[in-house]
């Protein structure tokens, strides 16, 4: 039997997406909207504007909250990791991509099967680990900890990404009697550099909300990233009735994110798509 | 070139080195060689952080086979994959096909920029922001219904009836963003040549979906099914804080899948003993899981990649 999907109206779906759309970029007006209001003005109606536009929560949640605290331990967090993880990353990338070995293939394997791994699966050993080594609750060992499980992913990327540059270059650099290692840094990287900036970008927005790693290895106030800051505002705020100081605190954590990745969209993107683009 | 051959091993052999041992050994130490201490772990009697262990086999597997407990949250985990699957997958279809019909270049970059907003948010602030969607007594969907006057729709979504469902709705609107990112970059392989021929037969836009667009994209469709797989088993964020209600307490279990079960069970605040070794067993049980589900996708729909 051969099932036949008949025609669905182009229009039909058309409007699902509008209101799909629509709902999107309301919700974020929404919330900017409502985290000008005291949380009385939110019981009384979701529709009305706020009296005034104070910025009273806003002060609240990033003073004595701390969450500009969290930000900026997000930043070097973040940045640290992506960094890292990219130096440890490209070299194997571009080894596994254009120079093929013995043992190539199962090594390339291993990292699929890692983007595979739960995280849940590994972390109370891991925690044990890190806690021998004493980086539990550190700044430090988050970072470290961002860049191991950021590894196999990026390396998967990264080989995509090299597949798809020609190695006539670099072989013809070779011929010319540059080692493996000059062709690598003069002639490979330079060509890998916006695949590396996509990449890293995308490194960036992965870290930059992670939440259940930073909830496990951090417990210091001082020392949590901007999920578990926020995560620590709503265990606070939702005690006090606070719903004003929540929104602010929302809002506070998203438009960074959205005025991030709405500049660099396009090289965002990019890096999803590593590998799936024109070959 | 021959990659055996003698002069180009040696010439290449520190740089392979170099680039792989050191990678290698951090990615084994931290990764792999926990991932065995978790199989290990989970024969053991274990609670908390002393040194007494004691080995109990399979013990721990046999009693989550009869934890209710546990038994519901597996049972949630395949409906997020599942139902959560066919409508994320099926949205974004539906929309791969407007979408890639757009002729401006400029509306469909926007389209698609907008529609991928929530993965760059934390989790967090999306599970809260759904809360504050959702919220029976000042929620938007609510105050929205009922000065519409449809206030016999207005429902306690975070109620045990519909809070699966309210909590599906969240990651079907990030994902579709996620995955149509994926399928629209697919859709650009594609050569233009194959829909001009098809018009000159009179195809209409539906016909050329499904009869061009979408077997071109197999490819990129199944490995969504696997990435959604991986993805829908490991979601923690948006369950744990969506689900919590508020001010720390548990995530309600109408919503809890495996991964969040772990948590609670070998970190949770509210469990005073942390049970380490049931929850490694639950830990191995999340992994053969996604590795037999992946498996499967693979062995029943994977052919092989269209050539054109």
């Amino acid at each position: 039997m051969k099932f036949k999907l008949s025609e669905i109206p182009k229009y039909l779906i058309n409007i699902f997406l509008a209101f799909w759309l629509f709902f999107t970029i309301f919700m974020f007006s929404w919330i900017i909207m409502s985290s000008f209001k005291t949380t009385r003005e939110i019981y009384t109606g979701v529709w009305t504007l706020p009296a005034s536009f104070e910025l009273t929560n806003y002060i609240n949640v990033l003073t004595e909250f701390g969450l500009l605290r969290s930000m900026f331990n997000s930043l070097i967090i973040v940045s640290t990791s992506t960094l890292l993880v990219l130096v440890l990353s490209t070299p194997i990338a571009y080894v596994l991509s254009k120079l093929k070995f013995r043992l190539s293939n199962l090594i390339t394997f291993s990292f699929v099967i890692g983007i595979g791994i739960p995280i849940q699966t590994i972390f109370i050993p891991l925690y044990l680990l890190m806690n021998n080594l004493k980086l539990t609750d550190s700044i430090l060992g988050l970072i470290w900890v961002y860049t191991v499980t950021s590894i196999p992913f990026t390396v998967y990327l990264l080989i995509n990404f090299f597949n798809t540059i020609p190695s006539s270059l670099e072989e013809a650099a070779r011929i010319d009697g540059a080692t493996a290692f000059q062709s690598f840094i003069k002639i490979m990287l330079p060509l890998a550099r916006s695949g590396l900036i996509s990449a890293g970008i995308f490194v960036f927005v992965m870290l930059w909300k992670e939440f259940i790693l930073a909830l496990v290895f951090i417990g210091t106030e001082s020392k949590q990233p901007i999920s578990l800051g926020l995560y620590s505002l709503i265990t606070k705020l939702t005690y006090t009735g606070d719903w004003g100081g929540l929104f602010a605190g929302v809002v506070l954590v998203i438009i960074p994110s959205v005025i991030f990745y709405s500049i660099l969209a396009r090289k965002f993107i990019a890096g999803l798509t590593m590998g799936i683009g024109k070959s | 070139m021959n990659y055996n051959s003698e002069i180009y091993n040696q010439r290449y052999k520190k740089l392979i080195l170099t680039a792989t041992i050191p990678i290698i050994s951090i990615y084994f130490i931290f990764m792999i060689f926990p991932l065995l201490q978790s199989l290990y772990y989970s024969l053991f009697n274990w609670s908390g952080f002393s040194k007494e262990m004691e080995f109990i086999a399979a013990n721990n597997y046999l009693n989550l086979a009869r934890d209710g407990i546990f038994l519901r949250t597996l049972f949630n985990s395949l409906k997020y994959v599942f139902v959560g699957g066919i409508v994320i997958i099926g949205i974004t279809l539906l929309f791969t096909y407007v979408i890639s019909n757009y002729k401006s270049r400029k509306l469909r970059d926007i389209v698609q920029m907008i529609l991928f907003v929530p993965n760059t948010i934390s989790p967090v602030a999306l599970a809260l922001l759904w809360n504050f969607v959702l919220n029976t007594r000042w929620g938007l969907l609510n105050e929205t219904l009922k000065s519409l006057g449809l206030d016999f729709l207005a429902k306690g979504w975070m109620g045990q009836d519909y809070i699966f469902y309210a909590a599906l709705s969240l990651l079907v609107w990030i994902n579709v963003g996620y995955f149509i990112v994926m399928y629209l970059a697919a859709v650009d392989r594609i050569p233009m040549s194959l829909y001009e021929s098809a018009e000159i037969d009179g195809a209409t836009s539906w016909h050329k979906f499904t009869k061009i667009t979408v077997p071109l994209i197999k490819d990129v469709i199944e490995t969504s099914m696997v990435l959604w797989s991986i993805f829908s088993f490991k979601i923690f964020g948006y369950l744990f804080v969506f689900g919590a209600g508020g001010a720390g307490s548990d995530p309600a279990l109408e919503i809890r899948n495996i991964a969040v079960q772990i948590y609670l069970t070998g970190f949770g605040k509210r469990t005073p003993i942390n049970k380490l070794g049931y929850a490694s067993a639950m830990a191995i049980l999340l992994l053969f899981f996604v590795a037999l589900l992946v498996y499967l996708i693979r062995k029943l729909l994977f052919t092989e990649i269209v050539e054109y």
